[in-house]
């Protein structure tokens, strides 16, 4: 036998394990393995035994100690022998069907969607964690490196795929300074890790594993930006580097002018103090004022050279530019984005744990509602164009659907279910009264509309005071159920329930909610669908004429919409206990309105922060308990803010690309309807709402018959 | 499905009648605006309507297409399956989908939307993928979005477009709006497309052009096309059969050059109009100098 070598032992070992580590993550089925498994022990647990306050982990370990776990893991097998089935045979099964086996290729191909899709996993996964055990946070913050960790790994095996190596370096590199810095800290995380024995505990190693990926990720950096300041033709991506560098600059900067203990006497767990202790960030003021001002300036020179570009480009026209330059895109581009939405979600998932229980219950109440109410008005206002000034009542439909099932109502339910199976039944209540409402309203417009959906409002408002046989009346409804634990008990003791403990499980399963709710909503506004909303919003009697049929796409946008109405009701009512026809009256439709204005009609992350700022302004200047501040005159400044946003800023915080540009087109007067009005006295509904939200009675005509 | 959005479905049979219309009255109030019209035409033919300011060109259209329901009479569109169906009162989104397709006199393009989306709206009124798909983004969702993605760039493509396909269409000068107006209606698969003055404000080239885009949506995509238009000289050059209406009724109908003949025509533009009749050699085709000289006569 001649020794002759094989191709695999010329490699360097270490890039054959990561080779090796890739290509098993790459292997869908391996995965698809794990996650079945995964989810039929997390069925396991969720219908086990409840653990106690005091053994937090007994819930887990005494569900996975009966044989019962075998059928569960059983189940497993079965979803992941029918699922790997389909990968198998499904593109064979779709080819026969559609003819298009190419295309499913194509379709496999975009992966990226799957990251956003983690990224919901993660929220969920954290959301379950925390459930069966709101003690334990730290299982939340392992909920969160596993998530990263599982991104990193996708990120990896995406970044070879598409043979950019260096990329591919960096997210390597990533993962070695989590390992490292889960080596060396004493936290629970860690603690945890070692003992279940995946990483070692050891500040030593840690600190080293740290120092060597920090070391080469400075040097893949400058090798990065060397790179670009050579390559003048990507000059602006260098801009976009120069510009974060200095943020990043600025950032660390404040860290090291900044002492952690003030900060320590205020937060119990802040970045700084964090930071302090483990020596990550020295405190030096100077130095950091130096940094700062260094970041600063790298920020402005590249803006400066950003500005200066688009100036010599030229345009007087702003859109041009903007267009030309990818002014936007700088901010909000391919890079930007998705780092921007992880940056958001991690701080999201991260930030309550640090929060009171005031600021939770405020945020839980008061803001997370209208977040979803926002979203699902959004759907009607933004998307499709339609003014409903009663979106309210889908809420009060959701609320009073629980309480129906709960069995506080004068009228029983045949049979009382645990609030999570409530949420199907409110949401496809709410969905069935948008379409009840919608199919015969619809046909109007404008302002007409808008005075139905005011009156649908009051008509439910008004039922629910009056029909005391029913809803009981303007004395209200008390008794409901919070959430639960188990999804096997229908009906629950206090103590064992989410709201009796704490607000944080209510709060993961509403920013899951939230984030689903934003992943399809966006899905669907850059669908056929979405289009088709766009289309009619701008130039009904061209999108009819095209084959839109109009009716079926508003009262669709009307069903979608109220779709997060109702579950936000079920949230409310349990989370609350209690429910009051006096909480939907119609200020409360117009607050919606005021949310999904504020914050930029048609965008995805408009509404959020349109209810961020209309209701979490007021919830934390009460909270802090302010001396200037009157509850009462709350309104009152949102009236100024509303009033001096519509003058400057009529788009909303922010826009939606297309939205703007149809309010720039009816300010310019160059929209397909300035002559059915005076081109230069654009009314501020148009203004607000655009272009084709108060189309003129002779929409049909047109300029010959008319 | 087809990968192409430029070829035809199958062969139109040509000769038998797309649309008929049958003795139909229109009226606003006290006004006539068509009175008693009877035309037809043939599949695969470009049949051309011309008439004074006021005739009642527009009305007829809107009358085919939906838009108005006329007091009396009927009209019926056969398409290429043969089953011939009564589509005055129909909605407009439903003739349509019967393969109706039309641009407006004024361009009503989706301003706020880039060429390329347009087009897709039109292209994906014929797709059937719901909400719920699309919110999932199911493989059959993802799989018509390319379809249509590719037929509306071929089609962009086909008039000429491509490379302004994320351009605003606001941002587009005229001429290009009304070509991109013409692919977003093909992009609905018509076997019938109505062509609203579609050269009005262009300029000499591009009616040349025009011209050009029109006998090959007719020879290309085998689509019967209906032509309103003020410009005589493309009408003559273009149309192999042409209608007069004035006052809301037919005067004249035939073959270009015996409408150039003819007297009650004559008459029809003399009273309302000064320049048309001045083409006196326009049916003989079109050559590159006619069709650059200065027109003011171009609504």
């Amino acid at each position: 036998m001649t020794a002759a070598p094989t191709p695999a032992s010329d490699r360097p070992a270490s890039r054959e394990a990561w080779t090796l580590v890739i290509s098993v993550w790459r292997n869908s089925y391996a995965r698809l393995f794990v996650a079945s498994m995964l989810a039929g022990l997390t069925l396991a647990v969720m219908s086990g035994p409840e653990g106690s306050a005091t053994a937090p982990l007994s819930g887990i370990t005494g569900s996975l100690a009966t044989p019962r776990v075998y059928y569960f893991l059983g189940f497993g097998l079965l979803v992941f022998a029918l699922r790997a089935g389909w990968t198998k045979f499904g593109p064979a099964i779709s080819a026969w069907f559609r003819g298009g086996r190419a295309r499913m290729a194509l379709v496999l191909a975009a992966a990226g969607r799957r990251v956003v899709a983690e990224l919901a996993i993660v929220a969920f996964g954290f959301a379950y964690v925390s459930w069966i055990s709101p003690h334990d946070t730290w299982k939340g913050g392992l909920c969160i490196q596993l998530g990263v960790a599982l991104l990193v790994l996708e990120l990896v095996s995406l970044a070879v795929r598409r043979g950019e190596r260096r990329l591919a370096r960096l997210l390597v590199f990533a993962v070695v300074a989590l390992y490292g810095v889960l080596a060396w800290l004493t936290g629970p995380v860690s603690r945890y890790f070692d003992r279940i024995g995946v990483v070692l505990h050891n500040p030593v190693l840690g600190k080293t594993l740290m120092a060597a990926a920090g070391f080469l990720v400075v040097v893949e950096l400058v090798v990065l930006l060397v790179g670009v300041l050579r390559a003048r033709s990507v000059a602006r991506r260098g801009r976009g580097v120069l510009a974060a560098l200095g943020v990043l600059l600025v950032v660390y900067g404040f860290f090291t002018w900044t002492s952690w203990a003030q900060w320590d006497s205020r937060t119990s767990k802040s970045v700084a103090r964090f930071l302090g202790r483990h020596h990550l960030v020295v405190h030096a003021p100077t130095a950091g004022l130096v940094l700062m001002a260094l970041g600063v300036a790298l920020v402005a020179g590249s803006l400066a050279w950003l500005a200066a570009d688009a100036y010599a480009a030229g345009g007087e026209h702003s859109v041009d530019v903007a267009q030309r330059y990818r002014v936007v895109d700088l901010a909000q581009g391919s890079l930007g984005k998705p780092a921007l939405i992880i940056a958001v979600t991690l701080l999201a998932l991260e930030w309550p744990l640090h929060m009171g229980t005031a600021s939770l219950s405020n945020i839980n109440l008061q803001i997370m509602p209208y977040v979803l109410l926002g979203l699902g008005l959004n759907v009607v206002i933004g998307y499709a164009g339609l003014l409903d000034l009663g979106y309210i009542a889908f809420y009060a439909i959701g609320a009073y659907t629980t309480a129906y099932f709960a069995g506080v109502l004068p009228v029983k339910p045949p049979f009382i279910l645990n609030d999570f199976y409530v949420i199907p039944f409110a949401i496809g209540a709410a969905m069935l009264a948008g379409v009840l409402l919608g199919t015969p309203t619809l046909r109007l417009r404008g302002d007409y509309l808008a005075i139905v959906t005011l009156g649908f409002g009051e008509i439910i408002y008004i039922c629910a005071i009056n029909l005391t046989g029913i809803t009981n009346g303007a004395a209200g409804v008390y008794g409901i159920p919070y959430f639960h634990y188990h999804l096997l008990s229908p009906i629950l003791t206090a103590g064992q329930s989410w709201g009796a403990i704490t607000y944080l499980p209510s709060y993961y399963l509403l920013l899951g909610a939230v984030l689903v709710s934003m992943v399809a909503f966006n899905f669907l506004n850059h669908s056929r669908v979405g289009r088709s909303w766009a289309a009619l919003r701008e130039d009904e009697p061209a999108a009819d004429s095209l084959g839109i049929n109009a009716l079926k796409y508003k009262v669709m946008a009307f069903a979608i919409g109220a779709s997060t109405g109702g579950f936000a009701g079920v949230f409310v009512a349990s989370q609350s206990g209690s429910l009051f026809p006096n909480s939907f009256v119609v200020p409360f439709s117009i607050t919606v309105v005021v949310v999904v204005v504020f914050g930029g009609m048609g965008s995805l992350a408009g509404p959020v922060v349109g209810a961020i700022v209309v209701l979490g302004l007021p919830a934390y200047l009460q909270q802090e308990n302010y001396t200037w501040y009157n509850t009462l005159d709350f309104y009152l400044y949102l009236g100024a803010i509303l009033i001096v946003m519509m003058i400057f800023r009529p788009q909303g915080i922010i826009p939606s690309r297309r939205r703007r540009r149809e309010i720039q087109l009816v300010e310019q007067g160059g929209g397909p309807h300035d002559d059915t009005s005076d081109a230069g006295e654009v009314s501020w509904r148009t203004r607000v709402f655009g272009s084709g939200y108060f189309l003129g009675e002779q929409g049909y005509l047109g300029p010959e018959s008319r | 499905m087809t990968t192409s959005g430029t070829a035809p479905e199958a062969p139109a049979v040509v000769g038998d009648e797309i649309f008929t219309v049958d003795h139909v009255t229109l009226r606003f109030g006290g006004v006539t605006s068509l009175g008693d019209v009877s035309i037809a035409q043939q599949r695969g033919e470009i049949l051309s309507i011309i008439g004074p300011n006021g005739a009642g060109k527009t009305s007829l259209f809107n009358c085919l297409t939906g838009v108005y329901r006329p007091q009396e009479g009927s009209i019926h569109l056969t398409p290429s399956s043969g089953k011939t169906r009564r589509i005055d009162g129909l909605k407009p989104y439903k003739v349509s989908r019967l393969g109706v397709a039309r641009t407006f006199q004024t361009s009503r393009l989706f301003g706020a939307m880039t060429a390329l989306e347009n087009v897709r709206v039109g292209v994906e009124s014929t797709q059937r993928g719901g909400p719920i798909g699309a919110m999932l983004r199911l493989p059959r969702t993802l799989a018509e979005e390319r379809d249509s993605d590719l037929r509306a760039l071929h089609l962009l493509e086909f008039v000429g477009l491509e490379r302004r396909s994320t351009d605003l269409a606001s941002a587009l000068p005229y001429g290009e709006r009304r070509k991109l107006e013409i692919a977003r209606a093909l992009g609905t698969r018509p076997e019938l497309l109505l062509l609203d003055e579609p050269a009005a404000g262009t300029n000499p080239a591009e009616k040349l052009a025009l011209a050009e885009l029109i006998e090959r949506i007719s020879k290309e995509l085998l689509v019967s096309v209906l032509l309103i238009e003020h410009d005589m000289k493309l009408v003559m050059s273009v149309a192999e059969r042409i209608i007069v209406l004035n006052f809301g009724r037919v005067i004249a109908e035939g073959q270009p050059a015996e409408i150039q003949r003819n007297p009650a025509v004559i008459d029809a533009y003399l009273g309302t109009s000064h320049d048309e009749p001045e083409a006196p050699d326009a049916g003989q085709g079109p050559t590159r100098t006619e069709l650059d000289a200065p027109d003011g006569g171009a609504a």
